[in-house]
């Protein structure tokens, strides 16, 4: 998702955290800076929503479960708080201590691509993410096309990258032993207001 | 490599070509907009020739050709036209019709990442080069820490990306005889203190 503002004082994480419980709209935070997060579109609101309820029914019963964007997260690594479009935790959710709306341990992320962040989201965001222990899978999802690219952890420390371009692929999560029809994500997209 | 300005007017690519031709700083085109590109830095600079020195060596034992950042490269598939920091091409130089100033056939693409573009060359100019149906090998050095992404592709539509952030390290190029220090594409880089 967008990161639209810059305030140009430096904070704290503990004053970035204090200024969120009050805000109207969700900010990013790194490095001192507080970035203000845009408001989505038709078409990434429809594909988050999509992504969501899909990863809720397939993670049903399994131990996983899954986060949308109102879930912050923090690499603990970085010091990156933000929120993905959608999170998915195995086994207990590891929360930022004293706290209870700050992840730390997502096995997978989610991001659906706006315009203005769409080069963030796979460049800084995602080396800022890489530096999560947990994480396993990185979905990108571009909401003007069928595209999808997929990043999945090796066990040598790589990562490979599969890109998804056709109607009907599937996106298999490996570390969720879940399917995602493409043609599920993308139902309700409005390719002319893309 | 950066771009810094763009013009509001659309030109055709032949009129971006014959302007290019006359002008006194290199510009990138796509989508009917031209983008200068910013002047290099010291240690743009340095990397940039390191870059170049180990993929011409390389490339008068294996039948291939080098090339720095004068050469401009052509992506047919989204009609973007830039000038990558260095190319490999192994095997025959393709151009347009009746040119001999744009290559459209890389095997191995370089860039060194800069402050304002860097985003771009991990997101969507790394998407635009993965249509080159030549193009193999992507590597993006960055200049102000030891820090390489280095991505190989495996298959179609999948790729893999090695991180290496450890100057002792020697990089090995999947499937071609390549094999690069850290310490050399470094080699006289200065950590400027900001």
């Amino acid at each position: 998702m967008a990161v639209a503002l810059r305030r140009e004082k430096l904070y704290t994480p503990e004053e970035y955290l204090a200024l969120e419980e009050t805000a109207e709209y969700k900010s990013e935070y790194f490095k001192g800076q507080i970035f203000a997060m845009a408001g989505g579109s038709a078409n990434h609101s429809r594909i988050v929503s999509s992504v969501n309820a899909l990863l809720f029914l397939s993670l049903r019963g399994r131990g996983c479960e899954t986060f949308n964007s109102d879930m912050r997260l923090l690499v603990k690594a970085n010091g990156l708080y933000t929120y993905p479009d959608a999170m998915v935790v195995c086994g207990k959710p590891a929360f930022l201590e004293g706290r209870t709306d700050t992840l730390t341990n997502p096995i997978v992320i989610v991001e659906v691509l706006s315009k203005s962040t769409q080069d963030y989201d796979r460049g800084q965001k995602f080396e800022l993410y890489r530096a999560l222990p947990t994480l396993q899978e990185y979905v990108i999802i571009h909401q003007d096309r069928v595209y999808i690219e997929h990043y999945r952890k090796l066990l040598n420390g790589r990562w490979e990258l599969s890109e998804l371009t056709e109607q009907n692929d599937l996106l298999l999560i490996h570390s969720l032993k879940i399917e995602l029809s493409l043609p599920l994500i993308y139902e309700r997209a409005d390719w002319l207001a893309a | 490599m950066a771009v810094a300005r763009i013009w509001q007017p659309r030109y055709t690519p032949e009129e971006y070509l014959a302007m290019e031709e006359h002008a006194q700083q290199r510009s990138e085109y796509f989508k009917g907009q031209i983008f200068a590109m910013a002047g290099g830095t010291y240690n743009h600079e340095m990397i940039g020739g390191n870059v170049f020195a180990a993929l011409h060596t390389f490339a008068q034992t294996k039948g291939c050709v080098a090339f720095g950042n004068n050469m401009r490269l052509l992506v047919e598939a989204h009609n973007l036209y830039t000038y990558p920091d260095a190319m490999l091409i192994c095997g025959k130089p393709q151009f347009p019709p009746n040119r001999k100033d744009i290559l459209l056939n890389p095997l191995l693409l370089v860039e060194v990442l800069w402050k304002s573009t860097r985003d771009y060359d991990r997101g969507d100019k790394f998407e635009f080069y993965r249509s080159i149906p030549t193009f193999q090998h992507y590597l993006m050095v960055d200049q102000e820490r030891v820090f390489v992404e280095y991505y190989h592709k495996v298959a179609n539509g999948q790729w893999l990306l090695t991180e290496v952030r450890d100057a002792e390290v020697v990089l090995t190029f999947q499937a071609i005889d390549l094999r690069i220090p850290l310490r050399d594409l470094y080699h006289r880089v200065d950590w400027f203190v900001d």
